[in-house]
């Protein structure tokens, strides 16, 4: 029977019994059951796992927890053994009853699923592991400590300590301490969590207002927020009711985006959870607040993450911006003031009150304060979400924690702050990730996503891509950006089929300076922020495809060719037989290159016939001996 | 509301708090372009061809005027060059899109833009909204909205089916600025060839003159119950 916790003492001594039943436990087996892990198939695991503890009738001894994800969902499905702190990756069906047999039953490590390091060496344990060893996991850290669908396990690991305690505080109070931390909102803008809550608190006296969660996470390849509240919802739970407290809401919302099932899942499990032990509702813990929560499932457009599209979504209109100059802080859901704040934000604020602001505020830059979650995707050897203090060089990231660059290839630039952030090349990799920094740089934090890319990455091309993610994403509304970004995507289009003219780049910069500055709200606003950060760091590129007709990096189609350099063709054949439009072919004249050092001259030399080549790459990819040129 | 004082292109200018700029600017006579502005409707603020610069000391914002409420001591500049450089830019994009439409190209014109640079269309519609507005915020009838996004957008009846909810009043096509609205009237009927729509008119029990469809009619007397009987049996004239 589940205990309904009348008072703070209630919910200690609560915390006290679990965390003696949790230290009883012998052993644990923590699964990663994230939505990375699941497209890995770790629910057979999972079920492997179960089956295999009870057949050995091993339930009681060790315990199996399903977490959330851990962040290295490129690696799963992931297993981590406590006390041990043994690390499992790539785990296959057939491997569990080796597992238990071997390493519960004898302590002994299995090889083969032991995560190989740079030099060839194996790491037995997680803080071995540089993705992970690097990492300064606050936020991120109960992910993987807990089960991702028990309030129990996240009060047994210190969950909703802070709540009782910020009940006990004024709402002033509470609002001061986040101020004072340094908390800036994680969602995007970073603005101040502190002022815009406190603008909330004081806006229309005496009416109705609203705390709001956004976890619509539109950008491409982000998923913190997801993981956040697929592992931990208590977490983000937590920090909105001590943020409704703060603000004097009485009513919440997290709105979710509607790709997210499992999120979804957890958190209406937790909500029900938290609602049964009193938690929310009404009286929380006898202080004499109400306060609940209702999830709501996202438009499914781009823009609905956007403030007011957001909140026009949730009132069941139409989820587009709206042309107003009041705040949503003052005037937003249903007109009434409204503190919209993004996932990771919410689950920063119980840490700021367990901990205090001075602890928080020590960690990170001077205007930058507490730790950021990256996703961190593209041309890089370890794709994943790296939680870092603030103020960490971009660097330490890319190369430390995401391991560099696969195949040999050189590093070329990273994408910070989602579709419209910007690109910031080798020479600014030593900037600090902070705020400002990034702005300064022409890019931005936004919520966090980092795309890798390499040498083979043509920078007019990934300007051209993110335009046209923008332009198709713009909800049309206002017309800079339903017409001028559209315009912006045709000039890149052309330049990158070697339709470029001269005056291009001025023509994209002039047009940006509108976009910008007219666009009815941040998406228009924030759009030309690709094109500018590559003219500015990479303008030879945008030169050599309007002057030149090239493109340096080998990527766009209609700028390439690919032959065939005589003397390295062996005459294998390998490019005639992948060739999809019998582009390459044998000639008549025999081979001269050489197959383990001797020149077999019956073989024939081969071409690419030019006109019939649609560049695919397959011959590129297929040639082993470097005879297939991209000019 | 209280009486402020605000400064434009250097002038002090009195206003109403919370006023809004593009109201001030009319009464004192300052020219400020709109093409989604109209009286009788709320702000809307999408053609964005009304911004001015609003001046914050060390550093400025372009806002629109035409939703933009003023407060004590604030300062603007309609006309600095930043301002007539990024209104011509959006009026290009308005005119690529709508290179035939006479009314925009007579506000380019105005604006300084002989031709756009960009790859022209022949679109009628700006997607100003008028129509929806009027039809929703004065007519109250809600017939009509928009539909896709992006560059798809469109101004649509529900499913580009028939307008079930049109009551044919032609207050769409009366306010549309660029009158791509086409509403066409014979003996007995007026159609709305765009929200797939016809109507039969109702006529003036006196002089057999068309008065307004009958499905208006219908709209009105629901809401006006207190007008004499028979009101909509007569036209305007013979009433
Ligand atoms: C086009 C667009 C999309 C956005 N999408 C998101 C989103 O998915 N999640 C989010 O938290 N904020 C998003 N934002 C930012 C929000 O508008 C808002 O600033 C944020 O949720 C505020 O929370 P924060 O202060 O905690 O960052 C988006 C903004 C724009 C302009
Ligand atoms: S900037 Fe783009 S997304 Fe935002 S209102 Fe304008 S058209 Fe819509
Ligand atoms: S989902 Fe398992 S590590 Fe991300
Ligand atoms: S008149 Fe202000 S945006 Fe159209």
């Amino acid at each position: 029977m589940t205990q309904i916790l009348k008072t703070g003492k209630e919910l200690d001594a609560l915390r006290e019994k679990l965390k003696k039943q949790r230290e009883s436990v012998k052993q644990t087996i923590t699964i990663c059951g994230g939505t990375g892990c699941h497209g890995y198939g770790c629910q057979k695991v999972i079920d492997a796992f179960r089956q295999e503890l009870a057949s050995r009738k091993l339930e009681k001894e060790v315990e199996l927890r399903v977490s959330g994800c851990h962040g290295f969902c490129e690696r799963g499905p992931l297993a981590l053994l406590a006390p041990s702190g043994i690390f499992y990756q790539r785990i296959d069906v057939a491997d569990v009853p080796a597992i238990i047999e071997k390493t519960v039953m004898k302590g002994e490590l299995i090889d083969k699923l032991l995560y190989v390091l740079e030099d060839g060496k194996k790491a037995a344990h997680e803080k071995e592991v540089p993705f992970y060893a690097r990492q300064n996991r606050l936020v991120f850290a109960n992910n993987q400590r807990i089960n991702a669908d028990s309030i129990e396990d996240y009060i047994a690991v210190g969950g909703y300590a802070a709540l009782p305690k910020a009940l006990a505080m004024k709402p002033e109070a509470v609002i001061d301490e986040v101020k004072k931390a340094g908390l800036r909102g994680r969602g995007g803008g970073g603005f101040p969590t502190g002022r815009k809550w406190e603008t909330v608190r004081k806006a229309q006296p005496g009416e109705k207002r609203y705390v709001i969660c956004n976890a619509d996470e539109g950008d491409p390849g982000a998923y913190m927020d997801r993981s956040l509240l697929e592992g931990n919802p208590h977490s983000v739970i937590e920090g909105m009711v001590i943020g409704a407290y703060a603000i004097g809401a009485n009513e919440g919302y997290i709105y979710v985006r509607n790709e997210y099932p499992l999120a979804v899942k957890n958190a209406r499990i937790a909500l029900d959870k938290a609602r049964e032990m009193g938690l929310i509702g009404k009286n929380i813990l006898g202080s004499g607040f109400d306060f609940d929560i209702i999830i709501s499932r996202g438009g499914g457009a781009f823009v609905c993450g956007e403030s007011t599209a957001l909140m026009a979504s949730l009132e069941g209109k139409i989820g587009e911006p709206r042309a107003k100059y009041i705040h949503t802080a003052e005037y937003g859901l249903w007109n009434k003031p409204s503190c919209l704040n993004n996932v990771e934000t919410w689950a920063n604020v119980p840490m700021i009150i367990n901990n205090g602001s001075e602890w928080y505020s020590k960690i990170g830059t001077a205007t930058s304060k507490g730790t950021k979650i990256f996703s961190v995707v593209g041309k890089i050897k370890n794709t994943g979400l790296v939680e870092v203090p603030m103020g960490v060089k971009l660097r330490e990231i890319i190369f430390d924690m995401g391991g560099g660059i696969p195949n040999g290839k050189k590093f070329k630039a990273v994408q910070t702050g989602g579709p419209s952030g910007g690109c910031i090349p080798e020479s600014l990799l030593d900037l600090p990730v902070d705020f400002d920094e990034l702005t300064k740089a022409g890019s931005m934090m936004g919520s966090g996503g980092l795309i890798v890319m390499d040498e083979n990455t043509c920078m007019v091309d990934i300007a051209r891509y993110f335009t046209e993610f923008l332009s198709e994403e713009s909800c049309g509304k206002c017309v800079p950006c339903r017409e001028g970004v559209r315009h912006m995507l045709e000039i890149l289009n052309r330049i990158c089929k070697g339709e470029g003219k001269a005056g291009d780049v001025e023509l994209l910069e002039e047009m940006s300076e509108a976009i910008t500055d007219a666009s009815l709200c941040a998406l228009g606003g924030t759009a030309p922020n690709p094109v500018l950060s590559t003219i500015r760091y990479f303008r030879n590129e945008y030169d050599a495809h309007i002057l030149e007709k090239r493109c340096p990096a080998g990527a766009c189609k209609a700028l390439i060719n690919y032959s065939v350099i005589d003397k390295n063709c062996t005459g294998c054949t390998a490019c005639a037989r992948v060739c999809p439009t019998q582009a390459a072919v044998a000639t008549d004249k025999p081979a001269q290159g050489a197959i383990k050092g001797k020149v077999n001259p019956k073989l024939k030399m081969h071409k690419i016939i030019d006109e019939k080549c649609i560049r695919c790459n397959m011959c590129f990819e297929a040639c082993k001996y470097d005879a297939v040129q991209i000019k | 509301m209280s009486k402020i004082t605000i400064t434009i292109d250097g002038e002090k200018v009195e206003a109403t708090a919370g006023e809004m700029l593009m109201d001030v600017c009319r009464r004192k006579g300052i020219f400020i372009p709109t093409l989604c502005d109209h009286k009788d409707l709320m702000p809307y603020g999408v053609c964005r061809i009304c911004i001015v610069e609003w001046d914050r000391g060390d550093w400025s914002k372009m806002i629109t005027s035409c939703n933009f409420p003023v407060k004590e001591g604030q300062v603007f500049r309609t006309n600095s060059e930043k301002v007539i450089r990024e209104r011509k830019m959006i009026m290009e994009f308005t005119l690529a899109r709508s290179s035939k439409t006479p009314e925009i190209i007579e506000l380019a014109k105005i604006l300084g833009v002989e031709s756009s640079r960009f790859p022209t269309q022949d679109e009628g519609c700006i997607l100003c909204g008028m129509c929806i507005r009027a039809c929703s915020e004065v007519v109250e009838a809600n017939a009509i909205g928009f539909a896709q996004r992006g560059s798809h957008r469109k101004i649509s009846s529900p499913f580009y089916h028939e307008a079930t909810d049109c009551i044919g009043c032609g207050s769409c096509s009366y306010i549309c600025p660029t009158k791509y609205i086409e509403m066409k009237e014979d003996a007995d009927t007026r159609t709305l060839p765009i929200w797939n729509v016809t109507f039969e008119m109702a006529k003036c029990k006196k002089c057999g003159q068309k008065i307004a469809p009958k499905k208006q009619i219908e709209f009105l007397k629901k809401r006006a119950k207190n007008l004499p009987e028979g009101w909509f049996d007569l036209c305007q004239n013979c009433r």
